[in-house]
């Protein structure tokens, strides 16, 4: 089950944080990724941090989370600009297939 | 509400954290004119009907709902 | 001829920006120009809080500072790199607007002689509309006057050359920006020489409280990252929207705001102007570091070190030392008060270079930010993830429990560093 934490960005722009049953790789997130992935080696700067990385899963939607960590919180658009509803549907989508059904824990309006 | 510390207190208790600072710089030049300084607001401050009603207008308009 | 035969055109590739980054003053440049990390509640805050003064022709100093700032790291940058054609220029000030997180510009429908800006990516204008609502005049002074700036430096004319007007703006309901620039010769607004990196000091570090968070390794980690704008000249990074912002512009429209309010109003305009700059700090602190306490890349980098409230105060610093405000150390810590010691805070910096020692403290972002931190850690328990909403924010800032600060050292009076005692009431 994965279980998704609702709230807003400093933009008013959804951002929902998704726990995992266990951690996410990035070959497995591969389906979902658009364009490049940023990764920041933290690993190699200070012992006992994890590998941070970045990817957008739309051009306006962007998913964070670290090498490791079973955390992924994604920004459904940006300032500016609103994401489309298919954004957050796909992305649900892949995640229950691939960890199981989505849960929503809290709502924040 | 008719008096200076009335409203100066309803915006300190309804307003955001931000609101009596922004009441202070809004209205600093007629402030000044009827020798009123907010940070000495006592229930005895008194002022012209006119300063009364830019007060009571510029309260509503940072807190964000009509001052009674 | 076919097109199987037409030549493709050369993919155009943006200049790089040349930043740097001085790490024993935990500053970046780029240009001459201080470069800070500021989000769009503090922009927008500290320029509602400016306009709030209506009685004060305050557009002339808010595009005035833009244009400052422009005209001398642009002239600077085409200097140092050597770019002397024009639209080699434009193409280099395009791309840095956009990675500074500002929104896109295209300067191509400019002259010598002025001409029209479109854009519908625009930081204030956007950030203005989702903070303060509709706006009832055009609110991105900042573009205004950064687009004179640029298109003086871009034809070496004199700085004041262009006259800049913002003719719609999305704040405003329209679908885009409208810039008109005119070679009038005369500038609309007041005109400024850039102070560039200021008087820089010596560092000494103080002593601080024992603490596992490693401070080098998070500023090395952070300033590494690539937090720039993306193809709308936007920067999302945890968790808000940040802009790589001019701390002289900041400088300038904050000292020009309140002496001006000191001129016509004396200790009473001081009084009223110094609340509303120091609340801006706090709008900062609450969205900023709270936004950074709660994001991926805190648990990623940060919080793995952390095991006591204290470290997370350490943390925090640790984090600000990447954003390009100063060197910021905590000398002392505890659930009842900090002590925090800035060297060389960008307020104090900048006051002392454009208006010599100051008679009174200054860095008024400064004291917010530390007073922020502290509600943040033991009075909002930042640890827990909370949802940063407008009550949230009243309850850390307004309640009997919010903590208060003192000035202890004042940089731009002549003090070693600027510091601030921050207790519980």
């Amino acid at each position: 089950m994965v279980r998704a934490t609702v709230e807003r960005d400093c933009a008013f722009r959804l951002r929902i944080a998704y726990r995992l049953p266990r951690p996410a790789s990035l070959e497995e997130l591969d389906e979902v990724i658009e364009g490049e992935v940023r990764l920041d080696a933290f690993s190699r700067l200070v012992p006992g941090a994890r590998d941070l990385f970045r990817f957008m899963i739309s051009d306006v939607s962007l998913a964070t989370g670290s090498v490791g960590g079973a955390e992924l919180v994604v920004s459904y658009g940006k300032l500016g600009v609103d994401a489309s509803p298919v954004d957050q549907q796909d992305f649900e989508a892949f995640l229950e297939a691939t960890y199981g059904a989505v849960q929503f824990h809290s709502m924040v309006d | 509400m008719t008096s200076v510390y009335n409203i100066v207190m309803w915006v300190k208790r309804s307003g955001g954290v931000k609101s009596i600072d922004r009441l202070r710089v809004k209205l600093l030049p007629r402030a000044m004119k009827e020798g009123i300084y907010f940070s000495k607001v006592t229930p005895s401050t008194s002022c012209s009907p006119e300063f009364l009603v830019a007060l009571k207008a510029t309260a509503s308009a940072v807190v964000g709902k009509p001052c009674p | 001829m076919s097109t199987a035969n037409a030549k493709a055109p050369a993919p155009v590739i943006p200049p790089s920006i040349p930043a740097s980054l001085d790490p024993a003053h935990c500053r970046a440049a780029v240009g001459d120009e201080p470069m800070i990390f500021h989000c769009h509640h503090y922009n927008t805050f500290l320029q509602q809080s400016i306009q709030d003064a209506e009685y004060i022709d305050s557009r002339r100093f808010l595009v005035g500072a833009a244009n400052e700032v422009a005209f001398g790291q642009l002239s600077k940058l085409f200097r140092e790199e050597d770019i002397t054609d024009v639209s080699e220029r434009a193409r280099m000030a395009e791309t840095l607007f956009q990675w500074a997180g500002f929104g896109r510009v295209d300067l191509s429908g400019l002259t010598d002689k002025g001409g029209v800006v479109e854009t519908p990516h625009s930081h204030y204008s956007h950030a203005w509309k989702v903070k303060m609502g509709e706006a009832d005049a055009p609110v991105d002074f900042f573009t205004t006057g950064w687009l004179s700036g640029a298109l003086a430096a871009i034809h070496d004319k004199p700085q004041g050359w262009y006259s800049s007007e913002q003719t719609h703006c999305i704040a405003v309901g329209a679908e885009q920006n409208r810039y008109e620039l005119s070679a009038t010769g005369e500038p609309d607004f007041d005109l400024y020489k850039t102070p560039g990196m200021g008087p820089l000091t010596d560092h000494k570090p103080r002593p601080i409280p024992e603490s596992p968070v490693d401070y080098e390794g998070i500023f090395t980690a952070l300033t590494g990252m690539e937090i720039v704008g993306d193809e709308t000249g936007s920067i999302p990074a945890f968790g808000v929207y940040l802009t790589r912002h001019y701390a002289n512009y900041y400088n300038r429209i904050s000292f020009e705001f309140s002496r001006e309010l000191e001129r016509c109003f004396g200790e009473e305009g001081v009084s009223v102007a110094e609340p509303l700059l120091v609340e801006a700090g706090h709008v900062c602190a609450f969205n900023t570091f709270g936004g950074i306490m709660i994001s991926p890349e805190w648990d990623a980098l940060i919080k793995p070190q952390l095991k006591t409230q204290e470290d997370w105060v350490h943390g925090m610093v640790a984090a600000v030392n990447a954003l390009g405000w100063g060197r910021w150390q905590v000398t002392s810590l505890s659930p009842d008060e900090a002590v925090f010691a800035i060297h060389d805070d960008y307020e104090a910096v900048g006051y002392i270079a454009n208006y010599g020692e100051a008679a009174y403290p200054v860095s008024f972002l400064a004291k917010g930010a530390a007073l922020g931190i502290m509600n943040l850690v033991y009075l909002g328990d930042v640890h827990e993830k909370p949802t940063f909403t407008p009550e949230f924010y009243q309850r850390l800032f307004k309640s009997n429990d919010s903590y208060e600060a003192e000035v202890l050292e004042n940089r731009a009076g002549g003090d070693e560093v600027t510091a601030f005692r921050v207790f519980r009431r």
